[in-house]
């Protein structure tokens, strides 16, 4: 604007000022000189004065070569292209200026131009209306992220948009986090890649962020068009009084979600210790539904159902066997565990392959951005994890070791044989993360353990998990991502049984489990997610060859054989937005299983026992083929009805199959224990489970709970003959029967995430009848009448909880309560010339004694500095702290004309332990 | 007590306004006469004695505004008031209407006698760039009289004046002033384009009230004020005896404390500073009821209406408006040089108290959550207690008194009451923790300790105000300018095109003193004037042209 008029003002009015008024005459022949030079020249040619700013005119150079021309055109010359401008002051001064000055108007003010002139009021400076001064107050602002390409507008269509939930310090993703819409009330759940997909038409929103341990993010969001965006979460260390409801309890009331329970290590690392370990699969029994049988046992009982119907995956890779000294620690180090997640209701399509449950880890990604190291020592064993980038933002390994050193421990016991023994285990895990870029995100995964146990001269065992996973996530588009996972695992375990020599024997086993699955998450339009995808096992067992011990062993070596099968599943599954207070999941997954030679198979009388006696013939198998062929559909739906924010009521119906099972005719899991696949002659047990729910979550006070009841009817169970032995023939069939069972229950639990004081009380009523009715008594257990299984507990209560004094000193204590055990207990004893018989009552219908429980624990943290290079944590735990005997089963002997009873405890006392773990960095540091 | 005061002040007032008659008219005396947006004003305002209101014992401030006919005001400011008057600089805004103008002076003891009694002095502004003009509404009757002032011919002839030099550009003139009265003169001197300081009209004063003590208009007897009230936001009824803080928001850490009177009124003189303030007020009684908390306007808002008069030029002013904007223009372009720049680096940042017994540095400890938790998990000094679902913070410390007194809790300095607010800032922003484990006492408050919550960016960390607290712009005092007399450019390159030459605002010549004067022109050629005026002590005003030449 002011450089678009001369000042045809000024050439009216000024006399003064006009550029050629009276002008001096200047003539030169200049070529690049500095701007001084042309001045110092016209100054002497014309006596005008010149007026400038050094520094402006320091790289003019002028060009100029005129005859005779106005001052005042020269100087125009001069200037040319510099910007600059100049007045010209009669008579003798030249004034250049930096710029051109703006017009200047003056004559609406005189008499004649007054009806040029425009009549405005000014702005006040003040209000002066009123008696009182205006305070002000500062306003708050809000982050913007635009989604989809904001110069296009926003397109009409919904929009797929999928957003990437980062923690900002690591990099790694964040699993779990809530994303919620406030304008529209939906919201998502950030994947096990932390990507959160959703469907929304476009527009601004207001969007939260949020979860455990992350400072919750507000921002609004500008949904254009499909597109991706990223958040980076800070991790936060929660207030410690803070009562909020996240990520899982959202997830209770919004999602079809139905009997999955899920913990964050956050969460998890609030619990009391045992031996100075957090572990999650013992905090995993004190959920609701989740029993086990005792101490020192390693497999959990869910939901009515037997230790072999769950699956336990760490990052897809399968463990046989979770345990670690018998149970008494899990095999998982939980410093990498980053979610945990059990399914025991209604389980997810892309899963199946057991009756009960699905417990899913996953673990920790590397730090993207720094190294990180845990370590720590307890009583028993000392751990290590350490990760970190490689390449920095693309590129990071976690690797992570576990032993023991508990053999001192064993020398401190009274029994001579528990001196004599020896114990210990390892276990070493390592994974590498690689994010090549936003679209791809490629990790792999190694996990190996290792067990040993000598008692005294008696017997030694040793077993062993390895395993491996390469997973590889690619988006695909922003509605449609693949998962393909390839995984490896192999369980092996060897035995010597030496406690009489003339039946000494050694056993090696060996279980290989090959899988492939391809996942692909698609979100097609507004209100649906669909998932299909595709599940191939293969199972390879070698059962191994039981050969005597020593040169004085009497057995004849028996081998058990080779099994080998496949099982390959399909499966699609629609989580539908019906309406916003409805919402169904209706999945298939549709298995099918073969057996595969090379394989001998007998063929027994129709309609008899399954015996030696009664074998027909035997039929060969060759390689690879077919021995037996079983399939079927796999119906998962679950439906949601929102009853409000704050309430949902949920129904859901979950089949399941399950192709290979557990030989074992021990309580729990020992490991001796083997897995065998379903074959010519043992059927593949199956599953329906019924479940319903009530959810509520109360957001003022940080409490949800929840109500469960369901009904479980499994057919083709396995349960064992009497007395059967598993490692005396390789036909299985003899000893193996199968029978129905049934489990109903209910489960309630309320629980309270967040706040100074922290915890649950569950609490579930549940039954699990079993009943085998064979072809005749013989081939039945209990006559066929229904008896409660072994690990039937109608009542259990559990009450965990946490108080953090400040956060340098937090006490924890958690009480568990069970109904006792069943078991057989004799009637009656009566002698047959000098022979002892004992008449039992039907089976399972009495109990061993209530189980009850407390432990407590106290954890200081180190200080709240931030620079330091270790961080340390005391922590002091008592286990059992009533010291109370709590039977894990109770047997019987004959004394003079009586049978004594005795019941067996593993822990009858206080255990004290002290736990020292160390960090790099500060508290904050993970 | 303090209405005793009040009483006496009002008797001496009385009586004192009781002998005195409203003499010549006066007040205020400009530069020059006719100005451009966006210049600076150079006032001059005399104290002759006769305006009782402006007696300095009683007024340390004096109020100027430059307003339009009907009172809008354009420009406020305020300039400490001695017994010789005041004189300062304000400027006229540079997107101002072009039209007539007044500049309004005052004190505050004098506006319980009403606008009326206001000095006024006529100023005409032109804004080159723009063509608005200031609509005039000729048939509005003026509440205030307006005249030329009336010229006492031999007060003047009793001053001698010589200009001596070579009268050529960028030299040195010198002017001799000898004073061969009787009495002492006070005088101002201003050298301009000659036609560029014309006659201007003054007010006379009416006084069209009879003056009274009103709770509202304390005299400024120290300095510039803040006052107002304090009620009850429930149900507007006066909150006698409130604690009442008030801090200024910024670098410079002040810090007020006082307790409301028995209607809710409170009062502070606020120290010696110039500029503008961002001032935080808040009030408090014993957590009791929330309060509203109102600042009385610091300029007079009564109506006023002075002479519309519509501005018409003719040739002669339009030349003159071209010089002024040609001079304006290179002044502008040709800028001088910045200050040297105040040193960025401060020593570490004191507050009032000194040293503070313990820093909790934030950097030092990982990010907690909330302040709460640094106050609980790392500072052993302040505990955290919660009274009737209020949050309240102890200093603890040896002395039994922190036991008894709340302490002191501050934001940057800035005092506030609100604990839950306090505790609602976000971590993140805040740098200390500052903690004074002693008692405070601070005129009749006592204090347990003090805990400054120290920023890092010195914003107060957006911290949510309450409604019982107020965030104001306040203004202290204005540029305080006695003399431009203009100096030898150092570069013969740079112009030198000041449109006001020479002015002084203070030049007192006692009976038979002389004094030389010295002074440079500028680049301009042309025909400039000298126009010396002021009061003898007889309280006449008169004036000396001197005119000269430059070529």
């Amino acid at each position: 604007m002011r450089y678009q008029f001369l000042i045809s003002v000024l050439i009216a009015f000024l006399g003064m000022t006009v550029k050629s008024q009276d002008v001096p005459l200047i003539s030169c022949n200049l070529n690049r000189v500095d701007f001084a030079k042309f001045v110092e020249l016209a100054e002497s040619e014309t006596g005008v004065t010149f007026y400038y700013q050094p520094e402006w005119v320091e790289s003019l150079k002028v060009s100029l070569d005129v005859d005779k021309i106005t001052l005042s055109s020269a100087v125009e010359k001069a200037l040319l292209g510099s910007g600059m401008d100049y007045r010209f002051i009669y008579p003798d001064r030249m004034i250049i200026l930096q710029e051109r000055p703006p017009v200047l108007y003056v004559n609406h003010l005189t008499k004649n131009g007054a009806s040029q002139g425009i009549q405005e009021v000014n702005t006040r400076e003040s209000d002066g209306d009123g008696q009182y001064m205006e305070a002000s107050r500062p306003e708050q602002i809000l982050q913007t992220i635009v989604v989809g390409e904001r110069e296009a507008g926003f397109s009409r269509t919904a929009a797929r948009i999928r957003g990437r939930i980062r923690d900002v310090d690591s990099g790694e993703p964040v699993i779990g986090a809530t994303m919620l819409v406030t304008e529209t009330g939906k919201g998502g759940i950030s994947d096990q890649n932390g990507t959160v997909t959703m469907s929304m038409p476009p527009g601004q929103y207001r969007v939260q962020f949020s979860f455990i341990g992350m400072e919750t993010f507000n921002c609004r969001l500008e949904v254009h068009s499909d597109g991706d965006f990223r958040v980076d979460m800070q991790s936060a260390v929660i207030a410690i009084n803070e009562v909020q409801i996240v990520g899982n309890h959202y997830r209770d009331i919004n999602s079809t979600d139905v009997g999955v329970e899920r913990l964050s290590m956050s969460s998890v690392k609030q619990m009391p210790l045992f031996m100075g370990e957090n572990d999650v699969i013992k905090i995993s029994k004190l959920l609701p539904g989740i029993t086990s049988a005792g101490e020192a046992s390693v497999g959990v009982n869910v939901r009515g159902g037997s230790a072999d119907q769950n699956i336990f995956y760490i990052n897809r890779v399968p463990i046989y066997n979770t345990s670690h000294m018998f149970g008494f620690l899990s095999a998982f180090n939980s410093d990498i565990v980053q979610d945990f997640s059990v399914y025991k209701g209604n389980v997810p399509v892309n899963y199946g392959g057991r009756l009960s449950s699905v417990f899913n880890i996953v673990t920790r990604k590397g730090n993207l951005k720094r190294y990180t190291a845990h370590a720590g020592i307890s009583p028993v064993s000392a751990h290590l994890t350490t990760g970190g980038p490689i390449i920095k933002e693309k590129l990071s390994f976690l690797v992570s070791g576990r032993t023991s050193y508990s053999d001192w421990m064993l020398k401190q016991m009274e029994d001579p044989l528990l001196r004599e023994s020896n114990a210990g285990f390892y276990d070493f895990s390592g994974a590498l993360n690689f994010f090549p870029n936003e679209k791809n995100d490629i990790s792999a995964f190694y996990y190996q353990s290792s067990d040993r146990f000598a008692y005294g001269d008696i017997s030694e065992y040793a077993y062993g998990n390895r395993g491996g996973s390469l997973v590889w996530k690619h988006m695909i588009s922003p509605a449609l991502s693949s998962t393909i996972t390839g995984a490896m695992a192999s369980y092996d375990f060897s035995n010597v049984e030496k406690q009489e020599i003339s039946n000494a024997y050694q056993h090696t086993y060996q279980l290989n489990h090959t899988e492939l699955v391809a996942e692909f998450n698609w979100v097609p339009a507004m209100n649906h997610r669909i998932e299909f995808g595709a599940d191939m096992v293969y199972y390879g067992l070698d059962r191994g060859v039981v050969e005597p011990y020593g040169e004085q062993s009497l057995r004849t070596p028996v081998d058990l054989g080779n099994d080998r099968g496949v099982e390959a599943s399909l499966f699609l599954s629609d989580n539908i937005t019906i309406f916003p207070w409805l919402s169904l999941y209706a999945g298939l997954r549709y298995s099918s299983y073969s057996m595969l030679g090379p394989k001998m198979v007998r063929n027994y009388e129709e309609g008899e026992p399954k015996t030696e006696a009664t074998v027909v013939d035997t039929v060969y198998y060759d390689n690879n083929e077919q021995l037996s062929f079983h399939s079927g559909p796999e119906i998962r739906a679950a439906l949601n009805v929102k009853l409000g924010q704050q309430t949902s009521f949920k129904l859901s119906f979950s089949q399941m199959r399950q192709y290979l099972f557990m030989l074992s005719n021990t309580v729990t899991i020992s490991p001796t224990d083997q897995w065998k696949l379903s074959d010519y002659h043992i059927l593949p047990p199956t599953g329906v489970q019924y479940t319903t729910g009530f959810y509520h979550i109360w957001p003022s006070l940080g409490l949800s709970g929840s109500v469960e009841v369901y009904y479980k009817k499994m057919e083709n169970v396995v349960d064992f003959k009497d007395g059967a032995s598993f490692i005396g023939s390789p036909f299985t069939e003899t000893a193996v029967l199968q029978g129905e069972q049934n489990a109903y229950g209910l489960e309630l639990m309320l629980q309270k995430s967040s706040g100074r004081l922290n915890g649950w009380i569950s609490y579930a009523y549940s039954r699990s009848l079993m009943q085998v009715k064979g072809v005749d008594e013989n081939q039945s257990i209990n006559r066929g009448d229904p008896y409660p299984s072994n690990y039937d507990r109608p009542h259990v209560l559990n009450v965990i909880w946490n108080y953090k004094l400040n956060r340098r000193f937090t006490f924890s204590s958690n009480v568990v309560y069970m109904s006792g055990r069943p078991n057989t207990s004799p009637a009656s004893l009566y002698y047959i010339g000098d022979y002892v018989y004992i008449d039992y009552y039907a089976k399972n219908q009495a109990r061993v004694p209530d189980y009850f429980r407390i432990d407590a624990s106290i954890t200081i943290e180190g200080n709240l500095k931030r620079d330091k290079k270790f961080h340390s944590t005391w922590s002091f735990n008592v286990y059992n702290l009533l010291g109370r005997n709590n039977p894990q089963s109770t047997f019987y002997e004959p004394a003079e004309n009586y049978l004594k009873g005795y019941s067996f405890s593993v822990i009858g006392v206080p255990i004290f332990t002290v736990a020292w773990n160390v960090k790099l960095g500060n508290y904050e540091s993970n | 007590m303090r209405a005793l005061i009040y009483i006496c002040l009002f008797c001496f007032v009385s009586l004192t306004w009781a002998q005195s008659v409203p003499g010549n008219p006066h007040g205020i005396l400009c530069d020059r006469s006719l100005y451009l947006a966006g210049e600076h004003v150079y006032f001059r305002v005399f104290n002759t004695g006769e305006q009782k209101y402006m007696d300095p014992q009683l007024n340390k401030v004096y109020y100027l505004e430059l307003i339009s006919w009907d009172g809008s005001p354009l420009v406020q400011a305020k300039f400490p008031l001695d017994s010789t008057g005041s004189r300062g600089t304000i400027r006229i805004p540079s997107d101002i209407t072009s039209g007539i103008y007044y500049l309004k002076g005052y004190t505050k003891w004098m506006r319980q006698e009403g606008p009326e009694a206001y000095n006024y002095i006529e100023l005409t502004i032109v804004n080159t760039g723009s063509k608005k003009v200031l609509p005039v509404d000729m048939e509005q009757e003026a509440t205030v009289k307006m005249d030329y002032p009336d010229i006492q011919a031999a007060a003047s002839g009793l001053l001698q004046t010589d200009l001596s030099g070579d009268f050529d550009r960028r030299s040195a003139l010198t002017l001799s002033l000898s004073n061969t009265s009787p009495v002492a003169m006070d005088l101002s001197l201003s050298t301009v384009n000659r036609g560029l300081l014309e006659q201007q009209r003054v007010s006379i004063p009416l006084f069209s009230r009879s003056p009274g003590v009103t709770d509202e208009l304390i005299p400024e007897t120290r300095g510039v004020s803040i006052s107002g009230k304090i009620q009850y936001a429930e149900d507007g009824s006066a909150a006698p005896y409130a604690l009442v803080y008030l801090s200024y928001i910024g670098s410079e850490i002040i810090f007020l404390c006082n307790y409301s009177d028995s209607a809710g009124r409170f009062y502070f003189t606020l120290p010696e500073g110039s500029g503008e303030r961002e001032l935080f007020i808040s009030a408090d009684i014993d957590g009791k009821g929330p309060l509203e908390l109102f600042v009385d306007l610091d300029f007079c808002s009564d109506p006023v209406i002075l002479p519309a008069k519509a501005l018409i030029l003719d040739s002669s002013d339009i030349k003159l408006i071209e010089t002024l904007w040609i001079n304006a223009q290179i002044q502008q372009q040709y800028p001088k040089e910045a200050p040297a720049k105040q040193k960025t680096e401060k020593d570490q940042e004191r507050f009032f108290y000194g040293e503070p017994h313990k820093i909790i540095l934030f950097n030092d400890f990982i990010r907690l959550p909330t302040l709460e938790e640094y106050f609980t998990e790392v500072t052993p000094e302040v505990s955290v207690k919660r009274v009737n679902r209020q949050k309240k913070l102890l200093v603890q410390g040896s002395h039994p008194e922190l036991d008894f007194y709340a302490p002191l809790i501050m934001v940057d300095g800035v005092a506030i009451f609100d604990v839950d607010a306090l505790l609602a800032i976000s971590p993140r922003a805040v740098d200390r923790f500052e903690i004074i484990n002693e008692p405070y006492i601070r005129g009749n408050v006592t204090f347990g300790g003090i805990i400054n919550v120290v920023t890092k960016k010195g914003d107060l960390a957006s911290i949510d105000l309450p409604t019982s607290g107020s965030l104001i712009t306040y203004k202290l005092f204005g540029k305080v300018q006695h003399k431009i007399s203009g100096d030898k450019p150092e570069h013969r390159r740079i112009p030198d095109s000041r449109n006001t030459l020479f002015w002084n605002a203070d030049l007192s010549l006692d009976p038979g003193e002389s004094k030389d004067l010295e002074f440079f022109t500028n680049d301009q050629e042309g025909n400039f004037q000298v126009l010396i005026r002021g009061y003898d002590m007889n309280g006449n005003y008169f004036e000396k042209s001197i005119p000269f030449t430059v070529d």
